[in-house]
């Protein structure tokens, strides 16, 4: 039953020799509410302490044996005991030993005899003040780790009387001798960087005079010569008048964060690489450059610089010698910049450079040619000796555009003229080139509708085996039905849609419909054994290439060893491991796999041992030449006899006479196709063309008897998806055609006696395998 | 703090020159039901402390144990204090000063009259005992 309307708690310790006390003390604060323990000897407190940590002591002085000083010093030295506020109960006739008290760490003082009611407000206050005093203590050593932390140090400053006091912090950020301090705001501006001196004078004075706050980042140099940036955030305290009289300021240490922001802008404006300007910051520099000259009245140029087949070098050597290539490249390029011209590389293999002040097309062509012939010498780069070349394209304000869009691109299309012209060459932007460009452009966007108002048909060319003259397989082969253009062959789109990344869609299309068409076919009784399809590098790469031949596969209900995939080397390259993987995978399914275009990448032998592939095809370059040249013809030979060592089988592409055929028979080549036998054509043709090979076809057709045109004097025929030339005349001859073909076709057969498996394949009639 | 309890509150007692009423108040505030007779436990405490203060002190004059005196007057001091017996206390303070000096000169003189004002308190003390026991 407490008589205290206050509500008192906390735990305390009575130490007394007098047992009166005892009583009396400890009844007045447990009748408070008080958690009370007593003892009668100051030596029993360090022990109790260990069970029993009181919030406040009460300790006589005047004790036999351990006196109230030496507990209360013994305390104070205490883990627990140190923090313990002590409460020291004197005499009233004790005064002069107060002193003594205090210095053995007593809190306060309580004289006897004790004024027992008043006894428990007395010990909570002690126990509050000791706890704020705590909290304090806590909230202080907090605040000035979370500023030291945050290298944050605050300062106060009188303005009457110019009295400048720092906080502890701010010493230590600035490295201050306490000595040197001499507590006005001399000692602060001092540490101001010279630069800056003004700055932040004049800002202060702007914040006095408006009565506004201060908020500025500035420079520092401390003592040790080192420079800070700072961030100083500043408010102003007012008299009675509402007159400035004091200004309160933080100092915060941002030197980390102006690096970070530094190395942020860094890497938005430079190429992590070769430490160029990358392509924002060289857009920026052009802009400019286009303002002054115009001004000025000056011309600039822009090059374009593309390295010639640098994917060669990623793909055979890796990325790292790729890289290292890079920045040999920069290294070079940069050696013949001018200080205030600009390289910059805008990604990949693509530098820029930035002329000014261009008094001539002939000093840029100088130029261009120089950085030619600097980047052609040898590469030493991983104990490798490595050679490269670039084009370069060249666009001149204010000849070939006014803007920076329009230079650069200009500079683009004459780059990629020079490679059309056979690489490592330089090029200047004219206005042929831009229309050619824009042809592109236009191309581009007709192509994305294509996709959509389905305008892709395929055409077909049969493949022939030699042995037999039978067809073995088709190649489906992609066109664009243009409405306006025509027909057009995979030349003219099959880059744009590389570039576009619609070749995704395009090849997933081409492979479906090429499936179905052979379904469709089987359906109609015709006996075609196989179809094959091209697989861009990008689509073997990308796409779930596994997944969509199943499916187009099994959605047509054709048996996998129907279907035959045709890649060319370098898209094997790119990541040997992954491309065997598949490969593999393909092959399981029962899928054929043939490498197109074989002797035009590496045509590397070791390659070709670990690639799960059943078929070569030769490039039609080699046969081109082979009928002419010994050399060529060797090569040839030498192909085909190592494919047959490896067990693949050979299709030679571009048979376009029958000189050509007869070669290819020579050397025991087993298939072929070609304008010789039959060129690409829409399905229905094809189906009309099987028919009457199966049914109404003649064996022995004249030669003269046949149209004018000439086989051999076909352009080079399409066997891939890029390699297309122009179709011949006679396809826009309704019903010549197919009559043209199968003479053709059969003539062959007949009018080469040295062949007797030719001879025999007469009498089947160019039937279709 | 002021004890209102009437009953002890004799005017004879406050102008008495060896106690002073109030300090007994105090004590008789901290009283309880659960706690009734601490004003009869510190009396008893205190005259059962003086007896053995008084000749422990007189016995350590007899051997020159100054320290001891002094330690032994300022404890009956401060009992004597505590209860308002202001003449014992007074008496004490000055003994404890005196042995402090590291004298006992007046110090058997002193204890004389100690002696006698005890004799005079006691029976007060007897009488605040027995009110507070009825009451």
């Amino acid at each position: 039953m407490s008589r205290y309307q206050d509500t008192f708690s906390g735990k305390v310790l009575i130490v007394d020799d007098e047992l009166i006390v005892r009583i009396l003390a400890g009844e007045a604060l447990a009748q408070a509410g008080f958690q009370v323990r007593t003892i009668d000897d100051g030596s029993q407190v360090a022990a109790l302490l260990g069970e029993f940590v009181p919030d406040i002591i009460l300790l006589d002085v005047v004790m036999p044996g351990l006196d109230g000083y030496a507990t209360c010093a013994e305390l104070r030295r205490s883990e627990p005991g140190a923090d313990i506020p002590v409460l020291m109960m004197t005499g009233f006739d004790d005064l002069e030993s107060l002193q003594s008290a205090y210095q053995a760490g007593a809190t306060d003082f309580i004289t006897k005899p004790i004024h027992w009611q008043g006894l428990p407000y007395r010990v909570q206050y002690i126990i509050r003040s000791s706890q704020a005093y705590k909290e304090l203590k806590t909230n202080k050593i907090l605040l000035s780790q979370a500023q030291r932390l945050a290298g944050i140090g605050s300062w106060q400053w009188h303005l009457s009387n110019d009295t400048f006091l720092w906080s502890e912090e701010l010493y230590q950020i600035f490295i201050i001798d306490r000595q040197e301090d001499d507590r006005t705001s001399h000692s602060f501006f001092r540490f101001i960087h010279p630069l800056d001196q003004v700055l932040v004078k004049s800002a202060i004075e702007a914040a006095v005079a408006g009565k506004t706050n201060l908020s500025i980042d500035h420079r520092v140099i401390l003592p040790t010569g080192t420079e800070l940036n700072v961030h100083t955030e500043a408010v102003l305290e007012f008299d009675g008048d509402g007159l400035p009289c004091k200004m309160l300021g933080i100092v915060q240490d941002i030197t980390e964060r102006k690096r970070a922001e530094e190395q942020i802008s860094y890497m938005a404006y430079y190429d992590t690489l070769t430490r160029l300007p990358n392509r924002q910051l060289f857009n920026d520099r052009l802009t400019q450059a286009l303002r002054r000259s115009e001004r000025a009245g000056e011309k600039l140029a822009v090059l374009f610089i593309d390295l010639d087949d640098f994917k060669l070098i990623n793909d055979s050597h890796g990325h790292r010698v790729g890289d290292l290539m890079l920045e040999e490249v920069a290294r070079r390029l940069e050696e013949e910049t001018r200080a205030n011209d600009t390289l910059a590389r805008l990604g990949g293999d693509e530098f820029t450079i930035l002329l000014h002040d261009v008094k001539s097309e002939e000093n840029v062509l100088l130029v261009a040619q120089k950085h030619l012939h600097n980047l052609q010498a040898a590469y030493q780069l991983d104990n490798k000796q490595l050679f490269i070349s670039a084009s370069i394209g060249v666009a001149l304000y204010p000849d070939h555009g006014d803007t920076v869009e329009v230079l650069v691109k200009s500079a683009d299309v004459a780059m990629y003229q020079a490679k059309e012209k056979g690489k490592n060459h330089i090029e200047f932007f004219t206005e042929e080139l831009y229309s050619k460009a824009s042809e592109r452009l236009s191309l581009q966007g007709d192509l994305r509708r294509a996709l959509e108002q389905e305008e892709f048909v395929l055409h077909y060319q049969p493949r022939i085996n030699l042995l037999t003259g039978c067809w073995s397989g088709v190649e489906a082969l992609v066109r664009w039905q243009h409405p306006e253009r025509g027909l057009l062959l995979p030349l003219t789109f099959i880059h744009l849609a590389e570039e576009t990344g619609l070749i995704m869609p395009l090849g997933e299309w081409v492979l479906r419909e090429a499936c179905q068409q052979l379904h469709r076919w089987h359906d109609e009784g015709l006996n075609l054994a196989r179809i094959s399809v091209n697989v861009s590098p990008l689509q073997f790469r990308r796409q779930n290439i596994l997944e969509l031949v199943k499916s187009a596969v099994s959605n047509a209900c054709l048996c996998s060893r129907a279907l035959e995939l045709e890649i060319t080397e370098s898209a094997l390259m790119h990541d040997m491991a992954q491309s065997i993987a598949t490969l593999q995978r393909l092959q399981h399914l029962g899928v054929n796999i043939s490498i197109d275009d074989f002797g035009t990448g590496y045509s590397s032998l070791s390659h070709l041992r670990t690639l799960p592939i059943n078929i070569l095809k030769i490039d039609r370059s080699f046969l081109r030449t082979a009928h002419e040249s010994a050399d060529d013809a060797q090569i040839l030979s030498s192909i085909i006899a190592m494919a047959q060592s490896l067990n693949l089988a050979i299709v030679a592409e571009g048979v376009e006479c029958a000189e050509h055929e007869a070669l290819l028979h020579q050397q025991h080549c087993r298939e072929a196709q070609g304008f010789f036998y039959a060129r690409p054509m829409p399905a229905d043709e094809l189906t009309c063309l099987l028919r009457d090979g199966n049914h109404s076809f003649e064996p022995v057709a004249s030669r003269s008897g046949g149209d004018s045109q000439q086989p051999c004097s076909l352009p080079a025929g399409d066997t891939n998806l890029s390699g297309d030339g122009p179709q011949p005349v006679c396809l826009q001859v309704p019903g010549r055609p197919l009559a043209c073909q199968g003479r053709r076709f059969c003539a062959t057969a007949t009018v080469w006696p040295p062949s007797p498996p030719l001879q025999q394949k007469s009498g089947k009639d160019g039937t279709a395998a | 703090m002021q004890s209102d309890e009437s009953l002890l509150s004799p005017s004879a007692d406050a102008i008495s020159p060896v106690i002073d009423r109030k300090f007994i108040d105090s004590i008789i505030s901290l009283q309880h039901p659960g706690n009734p007779d601490l004003l009869e436990r510190i009396i008893d405490k205190y005259i059962n402390d003086f007896g053995c203060l008084c000749s422990g002190m007189l016995l350590a004059l007899d051997e020159g144990d100054i320290n001891s005196i002094r330690l032994m007057a300022h404890s009956l001091k401060s009992g004597s204090a505590i209860l308002g017996l202001t003449s014992l206390a007074e008496s004490c303070k000055k003994l404890e000063a005196l042995a402090r000096n590291n004298s006992t000169d007046g110090a058997a003189e002193l204890l004389e009259q100690m002696k006698k004002d005890f004799v005079e308190v006691q029976n007060i003390l007897h009488t605040f005992k027995s009110r507070n026991h009825e009451a």
